[in-house]
């Protein structure tokens, strides 16, 4: 496993930010899950990983002793301890790329310049693996997107994009869990419901998983998606 | 059968909060909880309620709240005027209210946020670990008119709260109020001239809410968008555009922008009791 060069820096009185000096990779993506899961071990804190930085976070900031925290955390990085099991998890999202429910997708075809068919395509051609969630409860942040797809984000973010809604911005593809503000152009949606506080692990998709887009038709998201919605 | 109050009037934006929801941050969900967090432990504390017991945080106008049991009641953080039927009620001093008494609460002078505990806490929903307010977490968004509320068991009138002094952070500030900052990651990466830019007065813009605090002066400033790293509530983010913006208590889990600092949390405490046109100065240590 390879070993990276790394910063820790205090984030505030009661959280710790390592910083990983390495751009984004898959080994790096493995490597901070791999910390991740060693560094969960330490009580009374939660751990958040990003592209290339982990964030160990005090749930309990009467117990939160800095030094000794630190200390703890170098050996853990420095630990040469090997990988947790590969994960092999791929979710098959199914996506409508319509333009009755993907209210950005004409728009956004005119302006890269491809027809539907083709964004489709090339949409649904890579495994992504998941880098993180972040933003909205259960967001995925996706690695992949075929650079023929990659689009400006919108100069005026939309006030409502809907739940389940399937979009791109930049260099970047992900979905909305929940309906929320955002800036991305909207091109699909999908019935699944990537969030459910019912659940015991509410998050259907987690980091280091991998998505695949799977198209489907408009009748098919009908008869998959909630009739209440 | 256990104790229970009803919402007679909401008020501006009331909500039910704790001390935080946590565990669930690397799956994108924000920590919530009472924004001044020292006005919501110092009014568990007064009811001898237990440190994470959930109560109601509200904004700029306080609700109207009927007891169906006797109960006591406390009220820190922002000052308002209260009355029980009418006899007016100190702010951080226990108080019980009879059964079917109703609680009058004024709008709020001084302060923004108030903070109203109940003997036992609210036993509302405990969702993802906490009993804090964040749509979509939790179905609601804020209390509704006519809402009835359970409360616990209050061990109250057992034994007496914590012999504290009440005293509020906020209003025993002058009228400079000034917010200690640490060094955020992306600092270095700022002018030494940009540096010193931070230290002149700035004001809370339009753009105050749960989420996020917003400065009303632009920043100008040279600094690019970062790869979406981890952010706090405290982090105070610098927008390309030259926009300053604090992250609250229900801030997004991760951001793009450069975390140039971050707030210390007994400055978070002051941030959530101020508004637009508020001044603030801010520390960098």
């Amino acid at each position: 496993m390879n070993t990276y060069q790394y910063a820790i820096t205090r984030l505030g009185e009661f959280a710790i930010l390592i910083q990983v000096d390495s751009k984004a990779s898959h080994e790096l993506l493995e490597w901070l899950l791999a910390k991740k899961a060693q560094l969960q071990v330490l009580t009374n804190v939660e751990v958040v990983t990003t592209y290339n930085e982990i964030l160990v976070k005090s749930i309990n900031p009467v117990h939160f002793n800095y030094e000794g925290i630190e200390t703890r955390i170098h050996k853990i990085l420095n630990s040469s301890k090997e990988s947790i099991e590969a994960n092999e998890i791929i979710h098959k999202i199914p996506v409508c790329y319509h333009p009755e429910i993907a209210p950005d997708l004409e728009d956004y075809a005119s302006k890269v310049g491809l027809d539907i068919k083709s964004i489709i395509n090339l949409h649904t051609a890579p495994v992504y693996p998941v880098h993180f969630i972040g933003f909205l409860p259960g967001f995925p942040y996706l690695e992949g997107l075929n650079s023929r797809l990659f689009l400006n984000r919108k100069e005026t973010p939309s006030q409502h994009v809907a739940s389940g809604s399937v979009a791109i911005g930049g260099t970047q593809t992900g979905i909305y869990p929940q309906q929320s503000p955002g800036g991305w152009h909207v091109i699909g949606k999908t019935p699944l419901h990537l969030f459910d506080i019912s659940k015991t692990s509410p998050a259907l998709i987690k980091a280091g998983d991998k998505i695949q887009f799977t198209s489907i038709t408009l009748e098919a998201y009908n008869l998959l998606s909630d009739k209440d919605e | 059968m256990s104790k229970s109050i009803q919402i007679l009037d909401k008020g501006f934006f009331t909500t039910v909060q704790d001390g935080g929801r946590y565990g669930y941050a690397a799956i994108g969900v924000p920590e919530s909880g009472a924004m001044d967090r020292l006005a919501y432990t110092q009014a568990n504390r007064l009811l001898n309620n237990h440190p994470n017991a959930a109560i109601l945080e509200c904004t700029l106008v306080g609700p109207k709240i009927r007891f169906n049991h006797p109960t006591y009641v406390v009220i820190t953080g922002a000052h308002m005027d209260v009355t029980l039927d009418g006899t007016p009620v100190k702010i951080g001093v226990p108080t019980l209210a009879k059964a079917s008494q109703i609680l009058y609460t004024s709008k709020i002078s001084r302060g923004t946020r108030c903070y109203i505990a109940f003997g036992g806490g609210l036993e509302t929903a405990t969702v993802l670990n906490s009993k804090s307010w964040y749509t979509p977490i939790t179905p609601d968004n804020q209390i509704r008119n006519g809402a009835t509320l359970s409360l616990g068991i209050s061990t109250y009138g057992d034994r007496k709260g914590a012999h504290i002094k009440y005293k509020s952070a906020y209003l025993s500030a002058g009228r400079v109020h000034t917010i200690q900052a640490f060094r955020g990651p992306e600092y270095r990466l700022l002018t030494h001239s940009e540096q010193q830019l931070l230290a002149v007065p700035f004001t809370i813009s339009k753009l105050w809410n749960r989420m996020a605090v917003q400065l009303q002066e632009p920043f100008d400033n040279k600094l690019k968008s970062i790869a979406t790293s981890p952010v706090i509530p405290g982090t105070v983010q610098l927008t390309p555009s030259g926009k300053i913006i604090i992250l609250m208590r229900d801030c997004q889990t991760t951001g793009g922008y450069p975390r140039i600092l971050q707030i210390a949390q007994s400055s978070i405490n002051i941030l959530a009791q101020m508004q637009q046109g508020d001044g603030i100065l801010l520390s960098v240590t």
